[in-house]
């Protein structure tokens, strides 16, 4: 098992996983491989959740879609082998009313080096560069060891337009 | 004479064309809102709303109901752009004194004007668990009720119609500041009235708010998912009315409207339940209504 750069992203990471793998409500279901966890800005009333769960569930590739109104965050579950990219989530939060906050992306994939560049495969066309995040020395060094499938906790920042991530927790599968 | 006696009886109760149904969303129960619809979605709305006025003063003495029954579709069409169309459904009963004291009933029912409201979504300020909205709107309620119905008696007075004859447009400005505990809507709006079978009702300037406190979920909002909230409402409304003219108008009509609504909503992710009686404290003149209580259901789609 290969470590991040400092433990209470580890730990969160882990706990997140561990959370998809064996909670509840999890339990009679295969993990989702990719999970985005979005802050969802402008939400103060049940009436108002629809539209952001019919927006949400209406993309190509989602599967479940949970949302906490007093966390103000929706949970989406991306179908396996299914991709979403996270601008498709801002779009769709913003066709309902509302404003995407941070993203979270929870998953298990590829991780490939070009050069200095990592990139992480959400589908066979698809892939995310890893820019950042206090993991990335510590994924940077797996990688390097011979490494390629992870679990990781990545937040989505957006570079130059473009989405990337910066990863907080990795575990080596 | 007895037509003039009567038209002005029906004018004291009829004054409810001035009923305008609330709008739908999640917010007030007698105006709009600056919440948004999502594009492609549609919100239903259905209404009852009972408008009494007894017995009023000499010499009409008129006893009038009115019950209005609005359909109100909402539909996101863009994401600043919300289409709303009202289309209600109105049993209007109206009892005067006649000639020599006898008590006579003047009726009607049918669907009336529909009324179509544009709202732009124009500013919105987002933050996590409140949101402050700023919405111009512009309406035209259109001609498309009958504006000609006559009983045994005689044609019946403007108020008591069914629809207007008249395209009337209306603008105005909501503002809307909603957190997890409590929602404020305020609501400046104008209605302009053009003339139609020599009857020209008078234009209103209207001003509303509304307050909505969470009762159920009470305190501060924790743990996950979607719980359904109960909100005590408190809504008030001053609106000065001008007054009717043309050669059918009543005798006596305009002046200031002041109105106070409590009212509870029972709000899901899917539906709105609510109850609101409106109370006016000001009337304008020739009016004597008591009380207006309304019920209305909301669903999204």
């Amino acid at each position: 098992m290969n470590h991040g750069m400092n433990t209470t992203p580890l730990a969160f990471g882990l706990m997140l996983t561990l959370g998809m793998c064996f909670g509840p409500a999890r339990a009679a279901a295969q993990a989702p491989s990719t999970r985005y966890t979005i802050a969802v800005e402008g939400m103060a009333c049940p009436f108002c959740v629809f539209g952001l769960e019919r927006e949400l569930k209406s993309l190509s590739g989602v599967g479940e879609v949970a949302v906490s109104l007093g966390e103000s965050r929706a949970t989406v579950d991306v179908r396996p082998g299914a991709v979403v990219r996270p601008e498709a989530l801002r779009a769709a939060i913003r066709e309902a009313g509302f404003t995407a906050g941070a993203i979270t992306l929870t998953l298990t994939g590829d991780v490939r080096s070009a050069g200095e560049v990592l990139s992480v495969r959400l589908g066979a066309d698809t892939s995310l560069s890893i820019v950042g995040g206090s993991a990335l020395s510590g994924l940077r060094a797996a990688v390097n060891g011979g490494a390629t499938r992870f679990e990781l906790t990545a937040t989505v920042v957006r570079r130059h337009d473009v989405d990337a991530l910066e990863v907080s927790a990795f575990h080596a599968r | 004479m007895r037509a003039d006696r009567l038209h002005r009886g029906l004018a004291v109760c009829f004054a409810l064309v001035a009923l305008a149904p609330g709008k739908a969303f999640a917010g007030p129960i007698t105006f709009s809102t600056a919440l948004p619809v999502r594009t492609g979605g549609v919100i239903l709305r259905e209404q009852v709303i009972w408008t009494h006025a007894p017995d009023g003063p000499a010499p009409e003495f008129a006893t009038g109901n009115v019950v209005a029954l609005p359909t109100l579709l909402v539909w996101g069409a863009h994401t600043r752009l919300t289409v709303m169309a009202n289309l209600p459904f109105l049993i209007k009963d109206v009892e005067v004194m006649g000639p020599g004291g006898a008590r006579v009933h003047r009726r009607t029912h049918g669907f009336g004007d529909v009324s179509v409201l544009l709202r732009l979504n124009a500013y919105q300020a987002n933050a996590r668990g409140r949101t402050l909205r700023i919405a111009p709107f512009a309406g035209l309620k259109l001609p498309t009720g009958t504006d000609s119905e006559a009983d045994s008696i005689a044609r019946l007075p403007p108020r008591m119609q069914l629809g207007t004859g008249s395209w009337d447009p209306s603008a105005g400005v909501i503002l809307t500041w909603q957190t997890l505990d409590f929602e404020l809507d305020m609501s400046l709006s104008a209605f302009y009235r053009t003339a139609a079978n020599r009857f020209d009702a008078g234009e209103e300037l209207r001003g509303d708010v509304s307050f909505q406190y969470r009762v159920v979920p009470w305190g501060e909002l924790t743990g996950g998912g979607v719980p359904t909230f109960v909100y005590a409402v408190l809504e008030g409304r001053a609106a000065w009315l001008g007054q009717d003219e043309g050669m059918r108008a009543a005798t006596r009509s305009g002046g200031a409207v002041i109105r106070v609504t409590p009212g509870l909503q029972l709000v899901s992710v899917r539906y709105v339940l609510e109850a609101a009686v409106e109370f006016p404290l000001a009337q304008p003149a020739g009016q004597h209504v008591v009380a207006i209580p309304r019920v209305s259901f909301r669903a999204n789609f």
